[in-house]
């Protein structure tokens, strides 16, 4: 069983499953490598089989698991549950604040409602600085000699 | 032969465990007017979901009661028109309290516009009430003594323009985001 089949099955839905029967045959397949015998009644009791069989390939690290890192901007704490919205010319867009990501903050600053000075209050910049140069002027020499 | 539209292409089955049992007890209740654009998306002929956006910087409004209740619920009745076309009349069922002048602002304003409302399965399905002709509040009374301080208000479809579908499951136009659209009350931040 390779690791894209395996993620392809369980990201597909209910339905593309159940009623698909290649894929059908195929999720059979995997559960059984599983748990060494198929689904009993597959179509029955689907979703606490399938939640399963996510379950075990999680524990055994084989599922990709999106990770969506800040690395440009940190929330800051207690809004991790705020919904964070923008629309821009592609449409809305939505997220929470525990599952955002740089690009989605970069959008909402420029498009989000409200005040953008209320909006970039929400979050940390996290860039570095560019270092200022400080020009120091150089006493000058006189000679008297 | 007589035109029979649709012909039924699969069997079912009910499922071993139920899983649509209830509803999140929330309501988002839409202004009919303040929907901008809806799209159908067509999986087989009439396995239809729907997806709607709100006008600029419109936003549904979240009605609620606690958890433990049952009260908020959604559900349809199929009848057939004068001309034999089946037709779906929805409902959905609200709570309220009360009988100060906030409360009597909401209602007068109900009793006054056209509404759609989304409600959540326990399974997190969001279902849309009225997307095709609205929802108006049917005739209810403002009790407060028989129902412990609380009374129920039911929106349905106007008996003259019924629904062409059962409720429809909303679809997110960000496959996945479908609850937290329905948690951000379909807000449209604009501009």
């Amino acid at each position: 069983m390779s690791s894209d089949n395996l993620n392809h099955i369980l990201s597909l839905s209910k339905n593309e499953i159940i009623y698909n029967a290649e894929n059908l045959k195929r999720y059979k397949k995997i559960y059984a490598s599983f748990f060494g015998h198929e689904p009993n009644c597959a179509p029955c009791n689907f979703n606490y089989d399938f939640q399963q069989l996510k379950n075990r390939a999680t524990k055994r690290n084989l599922i990709e698991v999106k990770k969506t890192e800040m690395k440009k901007y940190t929330l800051k704490k207690g809004n991790e549950n705020k919904i964070f919205s923008f629309r821009n010319e592609e449409g809305i867009f939505r997220s929470y604040g525990k599952a955002l990501n740089d690009d989605f903050v970069d959008n909402f600053l420029v498009y989000g409602s409200g005040r953008e000075e209320e909006r970039r209050n929400l979050f940390i910049v996290n860039e570095v600085e560019e270092e200022v140069k400080v020009k120091v002027k150089k006493s000058k020499k006189i000679n008297n000699g | 032969m007589a035109n029979a539209c649709e012909l039924l292409k699969a069997g079912y089955s009910t499922p071993c465990q139920i899983e649509d049992k209830s509803w999140i007890q929330k309501a988002v209740i839409i202004n009919k007017d303040d929907i901008d654009t809806i799209t159908y998306t067509v999986v087989d002929t009439i396995n239809t979901k729907v997806n709607f956006e709100l006008k600029a910087t419109k936003t549904g409004y979240a009605v609620t009661t606690i958890e433990a209740s049952s009260i908020i619920k959604g559900y349809a009745t199929k009848s057939r028109g004068d001309n034999g076309y089946p037709q779906y009349l929805h409902n959905v069922d609200i709570i309220v309290s009360g009988v100060d002048n906030v409360i009597n602002e909401f209602l007068q304003r109900i009793d006054l516009g056209l509404y759609v409302v989304a409600l959540r399965t326990n399974t997190n399905k969001i279902i849309v009430y009225g997307i095709g002709s609205g929802l108006v509040s049917t005739d209810y009374t403002q009790d407060i003594v028989e129902g412990g301080g609380t009374y129920i208000v039911t929106l349905n479809s106007k008996e003259s323009s019924q629904e062409g579908n059962l409720p429809l499951q909303y679809v997110s136009a960000t496959p996945g985001n479908e609850v937290i659209d329905f948690e951000a009350l379909f807000e449209n931040p604009g501009p």
